[in-house]
């Protein structure tokens, strides 16, 4: 695989429509990625953020009726989730689920093993893996005691957030999706995840937001702030959009587009 | 009841005739008028035994030789029975405890002179091994029951005196690829402040046919807990009947399936709470893959006066392919006040979130269904003693999809 320089593009996103349930929600959504970038989604509850999140992930339950999307040159659409995973591209879910008696840190070393067979490198020794995981969970103040536990099983809504951006550093996706991992979150919390959102930043890798609130970014400061609704890309900007956002609204956006 | 007389009984009983006590002999004939239970008995709902008619029932004559399977962790103390009989030589006891054989004979225990698959046992069983754990002693006793062919019938009565407890692991297999059936029966009466830790597992041959009659008679404050781990055989049985017949008596029931192939696993209990203050909780996990079956059938009954009865029933089953089927029945029957009964059963398949969450971390398809599966039996698995969950392990995750995948992690 080529070195990804800054500027190169990551995923390009265009005329995506997509329905669920026999409901049409995504209505022809373009988006531009590339590398070094961070872009934020933000947009009325019900647009379609979580639909764009999963369907890039490659959640089998949406109809994708046009357009494509395009990561790092091959068709993300063609790709089967695991092989997605593999190349780099990373789910922060908004609902984490719970897997009761699936081995949390089990997990993370099949998930990483997995990213780094893919990548041609050689599989880590416990010891290798578990020098990385500490690291990582010193920097997102978590408790050794979650590795042990189950995944996300009887964990807090903040600690499944947290134990998302835990994956997430452990397996250094080169595009991550972070669909509203500031929701539930404390102030302490907010910054700490914000931490390891940052960690990531680099030239070659991108990172995607998906928030509601203007104070995450804040923290992780943001190169374009979208906003979703109604199934499309309506208005894009720099970081001074979602001030504007907290001002008015939405409603001054959507007027004019055909809403759900 | 609809009589219809089976061949195989009839076979049996004119091979038999001049061995068999006249009381036996009765108890066959009542047998042979009856013909084994099918669905149309409610206590046999799920369970077909009609195919028993084309079976070998009599007992294997000559004790086969087998040694105990190597890698059959049973401990020190064990008793051993091959084809249904004490094998002395391979068994051994502390001196604390009595060990004798006793008339076998269907006994007063609630209905059990009227369970056809224990009258079976009664009429052609060797005779009943008795065993007494005295007064407020500690003992741990295996028991091992090996099959080769042909019918194995071992019977064991279990007196646990007041405050006395027992642990034992009961392991069952057959260990030829015959043809073999295996009904025992295992009772236990609990006095006072008694306690039965009592864990069952499975592992019989493909062929076999695996029965376990298990009744406990459990007394004030005492406690029996019964785990099963059902791997092996064609077609298995279990059939639990609980009598919390003390004050504060309890029980726990738990336990784990796999019907792969074209197996079939059976579980009924009856649990009764009869008098105040009494607990019963089950907790079973069953899963079929291929063309397996199984079934879950628990019934709690509540007398009347049995007021501040704790009663719980889970049964969540899971279902890998397609033709596979597992059929649940969670009864409850409150003759009381002042009672908390929960049940619940579900079968379903794999969780399709959970599915996608491990595939978006990079795990192919068959490692995830793996790994869910053998989670999906670990609420039942880790109340296994360390000995048993190991032997346990080996065994089930052999038989899973994609068990290579997972090992590592189970370690
Ligand atoms: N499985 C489904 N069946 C039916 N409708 C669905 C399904 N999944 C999503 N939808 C609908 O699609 C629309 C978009 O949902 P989505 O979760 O993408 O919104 P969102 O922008 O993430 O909202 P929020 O800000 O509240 O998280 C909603 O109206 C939702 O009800
Ligand atoms: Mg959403």
């Amino acid at each position: 695989m080529n070195q990804i320089q800054r500027g190169d593009l990551i995923l390009d996103i265009q005329g995506l429509v997509a329905d669920v349930a026999g409901r049409n929600i995504l209505k022809g959504l373009n988006l531009t990625i590339r590398a070094g970038e961070v872009h934020a989604i933000m947009g009325p509850n019900g647009a379609g953020k979580s639909t764009l999140s999963q369907i890039l992930a490659g959640r089998p339950d949406y109809d994708i009726k046009a357009g494509s999307a395009t990561y790092l040159g091959e068709d993300l659409l063609a790709l089967a989730p695991e092989e997605r995973a593999r190349r780099g591209v990373f789910l922060g879910f908004q609902y984490p689920v719970e897997i009761p008696g699936v081995n949390n840190v089990y997990l993370l070393k099949a998930a990483l093993n997995s990213r780094r067979r893919q990548q041609g490198l050689q599989e880590l020794d416990a010891f290798e893996f578990m020098t990385i995981v500490r690291e990582k969970m010193k920097l997102m103040k978590m408790d050794e005691s979650f590795l042990k536990r189950g995944v996300n099983e009887g964990f807090s809504g903040g600690e499944k957030k947290r134990n998302e951006i835990l994956q997430m550093t452990v397996l250094e996706p080169t595009l991550a999706i972070l669909d509203e991992t500031d929701s539930g979150l404390d102030i302490d919390a907010l910054k700490v995840v914000s931490t390891g959102v940052n960690s990531l930043r680099r030239d070659d890798r991108a990172v995607v937001l998906v928030t509601h609130y203007q104070r995450l970014l804040d923290y992780i400061v943001p190169d374009y702030v979208h906003v979703l609704a109604g199934g499309k890309i309506v208005r894009s900007g720099d970081r001074t959009l979602a001030l504007e956002l907290e001002q008015r609204g939405y409603d001054w956006l959507i007027e004019g587009t055909n809403a759900a | 009841m609809s009589g219809r007389q089976s061949p195989a009984l009839a076979r049996l009983r004119a091979a038999l005739l001049p061995t068999l006590s006249n009381e036996r002999l009765t108890t066959l004939d009542r047998l042979s008028a009856l013909g084994f239970p099918t669905p149309r008995d409610d206590a046999y709902r799920y369970t077909n035994f009609r195919v028993l008619d084309r079976r070998e029932l009599a007992p294997a004559l000559v004790v086969n030789a087998a040694q105990i399977p190597g890698d059959m962790p049973v401990g020190k103390h064990r008793l051993v029975f091959l084809d249904g009989r004490l094998y002395a030589e391979a068994s051994a006891w502390p001196d604390s405890i009595q060990v004798q054989p006793e008339e076998h004979a269907i006994d007063s225990l609630s209905d059990a002179a009227t369970d056809r698959m224990l009258m079976l046992n009664a009429a052609l069983g060797n005779h009943r091994t008795k065993v007494v754990i005295p007064r407020n002693t500690q003992v741990s006793l295996d028991i091992a029951l090996i099959s080769t062919v042909g019918g194995a019938y071992p019977a064991i009565s279990f007196v646990v005196e007041a405050g006395a407890e027992l642990r034992t692991i009961e392991y069952q297999t057959a260990i030829d690829d015959a043809e073999s059936l295996t009904v025992s029966a295992l009772h236990f009466e609990l006095k006072d402040g008694a306690t039965v830790d009592h864990t069952l597992v499975q592992t019989s041959s493909a062929h076999a046919i695996v029965v376990g009659d298990v009744r406990a008679r459990v007394g004030r404050d005492a406690s029996y807990r019964h785990r099963s781990a059902v791997l092996g055989a064609q077609l298995s049985r279990i059939d639990l009947n609980i009598e919390l017949y003390g004050r504060g008596a309890s029980t726990s029931l738990t336990g784990l399936f796999l019907a792969d192939g074209q197996r079939e696993h059976h579980l009924r209990s009856v649990v009764r709470h009869m008098e105040p203050d009494c607990q019963s909780d089950q907790l079973y996990r069953g899963v079929a893959n291929e063309r397996g079956r199984g079934s879950y059938d628990g019934k709690v009954v509540v007398d009347v006066g049995a007021n501040g009865t704790l009663s719980s029933q889970s049964s969540k089953n899971l279902l890998l392919s397609a033709d596979a089927a597992i059929e649940t029945r969670p009864q409850l029957e409150i003759n009381a006040d002042a009672v908390k009964c929960a049940h619940g059963a579900t079968t379903g398949s794999l969780d399709e979130r959970m599915m996608f969450y491990l595939l978006s971390r990079g795990l192919d398809r068959d490692t995830a269904r793996a790994v869910l599966t053998y989670a999906f039996l670990g609420d039942v698995l880790t109340g296994f003693a360390a000995e048993a969950r190991a032997f346990v392990e080996a065994r089930a995750l052999g038989r899973l999809p994609a068990a290579d995948l997972i090992r590592g992690f189970v370690a």
